[in-house]
Formats: structure tokens, C-alpha cells, sequence
């Protein structure tokens, strides 16, 4: 049985254009035991954010207003590439997650999913 | 230069792929299957529900998918995803992404010519949605403990041009 990473160190930002996403992911990821954790609506509050927060970890929806979420991967990891990014998204094609893969992203989640899987795929990303 | 121009209706196969979603989505997020009611064409659609989310769909497919759930049923949806104090930014918030998830979904056996858009939801019952150029809309009845919502595709296959030198 694999043992949770210790994450008390880690900065995490969730971004998702759903509210109920951030909420549910929030909820999931059960990130009280980050050190601190925020989260952003778009792809340009998630660079604002990302800017000043320099986060460890990174859920990045792919879908979203102003600023889709490749174009934030690419500039997230210019600007601190050892982050480590976990793509949420519906979008179930091979070809959107391996362009998310070969652009830098470390793992690829497909909506729907439960806890256990987000937090497996988590913990796969994190060990 | 030979160009050929059809605005077919969608084929009859692209349906299926559409209830896949569906039965994943409530499957996997409730824990409580859902069943599709048999499918059908209508010019306009008027099975409207509380809450209706439109996402523009474009590239190898052009219209829209629409999502429309009853208060209700959303209500007890946003109860699987931890929220218990339902509010209409909520409902909105979730029936956008049902939407979202059951069109994102299709790309698997789409693939990623099927370029989907943000979600836009309308609050409230408008007697009926205009169709995407007035094409005939395949409506997909989801029951799912006893309530129903619909998923209603209003798309066309993108002319396709032919080019010989």
C-alpha cells in the first residue's frame, strides 16, 4: 500500500473555471495538509496568482475563459519549471493529453473521477 | 480545384457516443447509474429545464450541446460533489459542468477535431431554444432517481473541402 507523500512543505493552486470543481478538488485533495493552498478561476487569475504565489503544485483545468489551460502550462513552467502539474480536465482524447504531457504537464486526470482517483494520481505525480 | 460543400445532419452513430458519456458521468459521480430514454428528433427544442447549459461546439462538428436539468435534480447532483446548501449560482455552476464533462468526454471517439467551448448557462424556462441553423435536434431523456434532465445535440458535419490539383 503506497504512503501519502508528506506535502506539509508544498504551495498548492487549483484551477478550474467551475466553482464547484475548485470546491469538490479542495475538498478531495484534502489540502489542509498543504502548507498553503489558493486557487484561481481562469487562466489569467491562474498566472496572476502563479506569479505571486509560486506554487509547488498545480491542478490546471484545460478548458477555461481568457486564458486556456496549455497556454498557462507553458507560461507556468517558464516561470518555475520545476512545478509539478496535474492537468483536470473532461477533454478525454489521447491527443489533448499527450500535447498536455509533452508540454510539461506530469499527470493527466480525466473528469469524471472520485477522490481515490484524484488522490492516486496525485500521489503517483508526488512519489 | 473541385469543392464540395454538404451541411449533412449529424449521422446516427455519434448518438451512442453521447450516452456513453452520460451513463459514465452519473455512474462515476453518484454512484447511482443513469438510464437514457430512447432518443429523438425535434425541430425546436421545448423540453427546457431549470437550468440549461450550451456549449458551442466547432471544428470537424459545428452547433451546440445543450444540457438542462430541473432544480431538483441538480440539487442532488451538487449533493454527490459535497455541496449541501445548493444555491443557483451552484445549480448554474453544475449544470455547466455536466455539460462540459459529457461534451469533453465524447472526444474520446470524436477525437480532438470535436472543439468544444466554456460553458453558458441560462437560468430559468424559456418556452424554446432556437437550433443550431435551424437544424433538427437528436434529444437524449436522462432518468436518474426518478428525475429527468436532457441532453440535446443540435450539431452538423463541417462541409468539407476537396482539393485536386
Amino acid at each position: 500500500m503506497s504512503t501519502a507523500p508528506d506535502v506539509s512543505h508544498l504551495k498548492l493552486l487549483i484551477v478550474d473555471d467551475s466553482m464547484v470543481m475548485r470546491r469538490a478538488l479542495t475538498v478531495s485533495i484534502q489540502t489542509s495538509n498543504f502548507q498553503e493552498v489558493r486557487s484561481a478561476a481562469n487562466g489569467v487569475l491562474a498566472l496572476q496568482q502563479f506569479r505571486e504565489f509560486l506554487p509547488d503544485v498545480v491542478t490546471l483545468d484545460l478548458t477555461m475563459p481568457e486564458l486556456g489551460g496549455i497556454e498557462a502550462l507553458e507560461q507556468m513552467l517558464k516561470i518555475k519549471p520545476d512545478t509539478k502539474i496535474m492537468i483536470v480536465s473532461a477533454l478525454a482524447d489521447d491527443a489533448t493529453a499527450i500535447e498536455a504531457l509533452k508540454k510539461g504537464a506530469e499527470q493527466f486526470i480525466c473528469k469524471p473521477f472520485t477522490p481515490e482517483e484524484l488522490n492516486q494520481a496525485l500521489l503517483e505525480m508526488l512519489s | 480545384m473541385i469543392s464540395q460543400a454538404s451541411s449533412s445532419n449529424l449521422r446516427q452513430e455519434t448518438l451512442p457516443v453521447f450516452v456513453q458519456s452520460i451513463m459514465h458521468y452519473f455512474k462515476h459521480i453518484t454512484g447511482v447509474p443513469a438510464q437514457t430514454e430512447t432518443p429523438y428528433l425535434q425541430e425546436e427544442t421545448s423540453e427546457l429545464g431549470d437550468f440549461t447549459a450550451i456549449i458551442g461546439v466547432s471544428g470537424d462538428l459545428q452547433g451546440c450541446v445543450y444540457y438542462t436539468a430541473p432544480r431538483e435534480m441538480l440539487d442532488k447532483i451538487l449533493g454527490f460533489v459535497a455541496e449541501f446548501e445548493p444555491t443557483d449560482e451552484l445549480r448554474c455552476d453544475m449544470a455547466g459542468e455536466v455539460a462540459n464533462t459529457l461534451s469533453g468526454n465524447a472526444r474520446r471517439q470524436l477525437g480532438a477535431g470535436f472543439m468544444i467551448s466554456v460553458p453558458m448557462v441560462i437560468q430559468g424556462r424559456p418556452e424554446r431554444l432556437v437550433t443550431y441553423k435551424g437544424n433538427p435536434c437528436f434529444i437524449i431523456p436522462i432518468l436518474w432517481q426518478t428525475l429527468r434532465s436532457h441532453l440535446m445535440i443540435s450539431l452538423i458535419e463541417t462541409p468539407v473541402n476537396y482539393s485536386m490539383e
